[in-house]
């Protein structure tokens, strides 16, 4: 499900209280990856509109439609940063969630600390898995979906050691398909 | 074109179809939601479905009913169920209907992704992307290492990932969650496998012994050592050398063993001739060594120097559903090893399977159940053949009994969970080995007939 076109710029806006430098980090990593003109906007309040009080985990796809409508010129995407956990309904959590081919991401720093699994905390690796995940979230937007290959940033994670093994990179498969 | 895998979705929930056709959809697989049982059923037979995810509690057309029919219609067609925790006994009856498996709400996304994988790629739809991966997987062999749970999945992929290397790898966990099993598996996986696996259990031998295992001994180099003895260093080379129960080395042991390791070479014991050795460590124990090492026991250099990867293999009662997996493997196993026939547990002992904290781990489920087919009569296996349910209760029907008697029965319920293995319970029990043995004497505790 390719895009219908690129967008004019994509926005990076923070939801709450998210590491210092992710929007930065994030920045950089999708410009160079996809060459894509991005936009850092100011933060918005943390998402406490998509908050499932049950579980304490904030609806990823509630999240998209806020950010859909919140910044509904339709030539610019948007892309949040949150430090709430995220979940959609039927599943336990999501580090991120992208409408595939769409204009809207959100990705979640909450597991990817090091302190979340009960470790010292590690800046630099925090950074890195905020770059990897914020790519592969633009990836689903730019309609690639999941690859096989393990060390491709398009591999579907859902544990902190999947997104450690991967690279920041899409493999030459994920690459070609992006223009194809 | 390649071909796309076509997934049904059926619940009565739009929020949940939705979500997790989203899911599914950015895998490419090309999804359909359905809104309940009848609505799928209509559809079923019109177009090709690769996979049917079905919610068991919709109204009126339930999960098992579009199950039933789906497979009469369409024989061998898979089937997941999907429920929520409450009712997990259904979806095991589910399994017996014909599911192919089965994921409790809130789904762990990883597991799904997993199993439909799976599916899919018996069913050959597979793209050549996959192909490839299926060829270097197919190296690895895990057939004996039952579990789907996440956390053994991910075990068997860093297993995968570490086999072919030389590194050090430190296997922890419980006792009796399968670390020598990890072990080996390792072994099988690389390319030392054409020789030796060779185990030492460092905590069973008394601490003197202990060099002499590792690094041999010439002859008259002690009392006692009439013939030149090869150590398990020279044993092993070329190969694995599995230290097992490394925690317990003495620090005149650990200080040794880092220098064998540093410079890939030994003396044996009153001999002086150095022995180079092309030995790849694998050790493993069940106790905290970041602890041992806060504590002063065990040397922190060598920490490093075995645990270049580290291994945890989590507890039987954090694995969820894998205690059935194991339950009916090792049933199976042993009904083929004394020709029984057993169609598998009552619905109560799956009830306590899954509430049972099995401080023996996978080792105490085993020894169950070995013990249940030797003295089951009935063709499902009852509460009473468990060794557990009666233990229990004994203890809870006379409360106003000597502290000894307590004592007693204790070690004599440990050592049943592991069974009778002194080494283990000493250690569950906290008390050296040495204890353990003047105690199970004093008391005169025996060993149960069946388990000898
Ligand atoms: N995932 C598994 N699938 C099948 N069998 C298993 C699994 N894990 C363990 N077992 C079996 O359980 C028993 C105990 O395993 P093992 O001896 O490897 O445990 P261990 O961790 O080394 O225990 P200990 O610390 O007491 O030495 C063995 O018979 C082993 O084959
Ligand atoms: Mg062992
Ligand atoms: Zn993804
Ligand atoms: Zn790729």
């Amino acid at each position: 499900m390719r895009p219908q076109e690129l967008p004019s710029k994509l926005r990076i806006v923070s939801l709450g209280n998210t590491p210092q430098n992710a929007e930065e980090r994030a920045y950089s990593a999708i410009q160079s990856c996809f060459g894509l003109n991005c936009e850092l906007l100011s933060p918005e309040p943390p998402p406490e509109f998509a908050l499932d009080v049950l579980r304490g985990q904030c609806n990823s796809l509630e999240i998209l439609d806020w950010l859909e409508s919140r910044f509904p010129q339709p030539d610019q995407w948007i892309f949040g940063i949150t430090d709430v956990d995220l979940a959609i309904p039927v599943l336990t959590f999501v580090f991120g969630e992208a409408r595939l081919g769409g204009r809207s991401a959100v990705i979640s720093t909450f597991r990817l600390h090091e302190e979340f699994y009960g470790r010292p905390a590690d800046t630099l690796m925090l950074l890195s898995r905020i770059e990897k995940e914020a790519i592969h979230e633009v990836g689903h937007m730019m309609g690639l979906t999941h690859c096989l290959d393990r060390n491709c940033v398009m591999y579907p994670s859902n544990s902190l050691s999947q997104t450690d093994v991967k690279s920041i990179k899409l493999c030459p498969d994920c690459r070609s398909n992006l223009y194809s | 074109m390649k071909s796309v895998a076509r997934i049904m979705v059926v619940d009565d929930e739009k929020i949940v179809r939705e979500s997790l056709s989203v899911w599914l959809r950015k895998f490419g697989y090309e999804v359909v939601p359905v809104e309940g049982g009848q609505e799928a059923l209509d559809i079923l037979d019109r177009e090709e479905w690769n996979i049917l995810l079905v919610d068991l509690k919709m109204p009126r057309v339930d999960g098992i009913e579009v199950l039933r029919k789906a497979i009469e219609v369409k024989p061998g067609i898979p089937v997941i169920i999907f429920t929520a925790y409450a009712t997990v006994e259904t979806a095991v009856e589910a399994m017996k209907v014909g599911a192919c498996d089965y994921l409790i709400k809130p789904i762990d996304p990883d597991m799904l992704t997993l199993k439909v994988k799976k599916i899919l790629e018996t069913q050959n739809l597979t793209n050549e992307n996959v192909m490839l991966r299926d060829k270097i997987d197919a190296i690895y062999q895990f057939d004996e290492i039952i579990g789907n749970s996440k956390s053994v999945q991910e075990v068997l992929e860093i297993v995968g990932s570490v086999a072919a290397s030389d590194a050090s790898v430190l296997i922890t966990g419980e006792s009796g969650t399968g670390k020598e099993l990890i072990a080996q598996a390792i072994h099988r996986n690389s390319d030392r496998r054409y020789k030796p696996f060779v185990a030492v259990s460092i905590g069973a031998l008394p601490d003197t012994m202990v060099e002499s295992e590792l690094f041999g001994h010439e002859k008259g180099s002690f009392t006692g050592a009439s013939h030149a003895h090869m150590g398990r260093f020279e044993l092993a080379d070329g190969g694995t050398l599995f230290l097992d129960e490394v925690g317990e080395m003495s620090s005149k042991v650990q200080v040794d063993l880092l220098r064998v390791l540093e410079e890939r070479a030994c003396y044996r014991l009153g001999g002086n001739r150095k022995i180079h050795t092309d030995v790849r460590v694998l050790a493993a124990t069940n106790r905290v060594l970041k602890k041992s090492i806060e504590e002063g026991t065990f040397r922190e250099d060598l920490y490093y120097r075995l645990n270049v990867i580290g291994i945890h293999l989590p507890p039987l009662r954090e694995r969820g559903d894998d205690v059935l997996l194991l339950a009916e493997y090792f049933l199976r196993k042993f009904c083929m090893k004394m020709n029984k026939k057993k169609e598998g547990f009552s619905p109560e002992v799956i009830k306590l399977f899954l509430r049972y904290k099995w401080p023996g781990n996978i080792r105490e489920l085993e020894n169950a159940i070995e013990r249940a087919v030797v003295v089951g009569k009935e063709s499902l296996v009852q509460l009473s053949d468990m060794p557990f349910g009666g233990g229990q209760k004994v203890l809870e029907e006379k409360t106003a009994i000597s502290l000894r008697e307590v004592e007693k029965k204790h070690i004599l319920k440990v050592l049943n969970e592991t069974g009778w293995n002194v080494t283990r319970s000493a250690h569950l029990l906290e008390i050296d080995r040495a204890t353990l043995y003047n105690k199970i004497k004093n008391y005169g505790v025996s060993k149960p007939r069946d388990q000898r």
